[in-house]
């Protein structure tokens, strides 16, 4: 049991990040959605600064909402997803493994690179971990939202425009919380209300989008 | 009960039989409200005439999410006991609800122009509103996104499910997050005691919204059915 899952929790990985192209492809949508603001907001530091828990989560939203693609995309084109329903496990721990693999390869390539960003929009330096924490939760959360959608449109038409219609009206509370405790950071204080808020979707999220998932990825092998 | 009404030709029968009672019934009250509506109840002593809105905003407000409620139950019927009348009957409620938020945002912004001094404001309410007709707009664009119609039906009651557990999280987050960061804005809740020279022509309005959207879910309903029909005999080579 053990074996497999750590095997497809390779092979997830490989299968995402096919070359060390794949992370920093990542970094770039990331760092190219950062140019938009500075750019439509003018460069006066501090109306950057009062953005900037908005600039942070907005970039990170729409950067995962790029890599939605990464869940099934090769699944579908080599019928691996019938595979995974007839092997061993059971298809919602093989949910959570995918989920955690697209993190490692969307969200941990952002939080790394995070200390870099908040050089560029001038944030204060004695929280930065915390931040990086409510990002962590966050991002994570997002991995989960964006399975649960990307499981629902396979086989669709247009399915990379559905999926954002589907996904962003779930992601708002997750937003919600990581900007409130981005922003309790930036005033230097330790957001444990928001946090703890942060804490609760990611677990609520944990338990359904597993289920919901694999429900639609029966639908979709019926 | 339910197994009883799920036959497609009973429910055609009955409904066929009900609906010139509630074309009937729905026409008259909307007349009888309109005319209490606008004729025959006070001018506030605030809002003067503009008041009148309210007799259209309210009603599809709840209707809105009266929609919503109802097709996530008609959905989870559908998903545990796949019959396929629930997914018809949450087929034909999605754009009916989608259409009722998008009036009630409409006759909230015409209201909130003299009254607010503004079309529209991030607040509470207003966001929640908005992510219920966003919600109602992704179950439309799942449900019809499949080469073969039937196929959508599951992903898009998988969907309003899930959208039904976060629409809660939803408005107490945006309440949470508005107290937080906006100075309190005009939210008339509820706690307002309203005169029952106002209450008689908001509770004839909304029996006549309900009624008509029923009506409406009944006609799409059989249209769907119809349509439904038609498909299998083309596909069976019958036609």
């Amino acid at each position: 049991m053990k074996n497999i899952m750590s095997s497809m929790f390779y092979r997830e990985l490989k299968v995402q990040n096919k070359s060390l192209k794949d992370p920093l492809f990542v970094i770039g949508v990331y760092l190219s959605l950062l140019l938009v603001f500075p750019i439509s907001l003018g460069p006066s530091s501090n109306l950057l600064k009062s953005f900037s828990p908005a600039i942070i989560w907005t970039c990170s939203l729409i950067t995962f909402l790029t890599a939605i693609e990464k869940f099934f995309i090769y699944d579908i084109s080599e019928g691996y997803l019938e595979q995974l329903f007839l092997s061993s496990l059971p298809l919602s721990v093989i949910v959570l493994i995918k989920a955690l693999c697209h993190w490692i390869s969307v969200g941990l390539p952002l939080i790394i690179l995070f200390p870099l960003i908040s050089i560029f929009l001038n944030l204060p330096l004695n929280l930065l971990w915390l931040i990086c924490f409510s990002l962590f939760l966050g991002t994570l959360s997002f991995s989960l939202i964006g399975i649960m959608g990307a499981a629902l449109v396979i086989g669709a038409k247009k399915s990379n425009v559905i999926v954002i219609l589907i996904i962003i009206p779930l992601t708002i509370p997750i937003l919600i919380f990581g900007i409130s405790s981005t922003l309790f950071c930036l005033e230097g204080l330790i957001p444990y209300s928001t946090l703890y808020l942060q804490c609760m979707s990611l677990s609520f999220l944990l338990a359904i989008s597993p289920i919901v998932t694999s429900s639609a990825i029966k639908i979709y092998l019926e | 009960m339910i197994d009883y009404l799920a036959n497609p030709s009973r429910f055609f029968r009955i409904t066929n039989f009900l609906l010139p009672w509630l074309m009937g019934l729905s026409i008259t009250l909307t007349i009888i409200g309109i005319y209490f509506a606008l004729f025959d109840s006070p001018d506030d002593l605030v809002q003067g005439s503009a008041v009148r809105i309210m007799y259209v905003h309210v009603p599809s407000a709840w209707l809105s999410i009266f929609s919503y409620l109802l097709l996530s139950i008609c959905s989870f019927f559908f998903i545990v006991w796949r019959h396929p009348l629930a997914d018809i009957l949450s087929r034909s409620i999605a754009p009916v609800g989608a259409l009722f938020s998008l009036l009630t945002l409409l006759t909230g912004s015409i209201w909130g122009r003299p009254m607010w001094g503004t079309w529209w404001v991030w607040d509470a309410r207003l966001t929640s509103m908005l992510i219920l007709f966003i919600f109602f707009l992704g179950y439309i664009a799942l449900s019809n996104a499949f080469e073969r119609n039937e196929r959508g039906s599951r992903p898009a009651a998988l969907l309003a499910i899930v959208g039904s557990i976060n629409l809660p999280i939803v408005k107490f987050s945006v309440d949470w997050w508005n107290t937080l960061h906006q100075p309190a804005s005009i939210i008339r809740t509820g706690g307002i005691s309203i005169d029952q020279s106002m209450l008689v022509p908001l509770i004839i309005m909304t029996l006549a919204f309900h009624i008509f959207f029923v009506l409406v879910v009944i006609l799409r309903s059989h249209s769907i059915l119809i349509e439904r029909k038609f498909y299998h005999l083309k596909v069976l080579g019958k036609i």
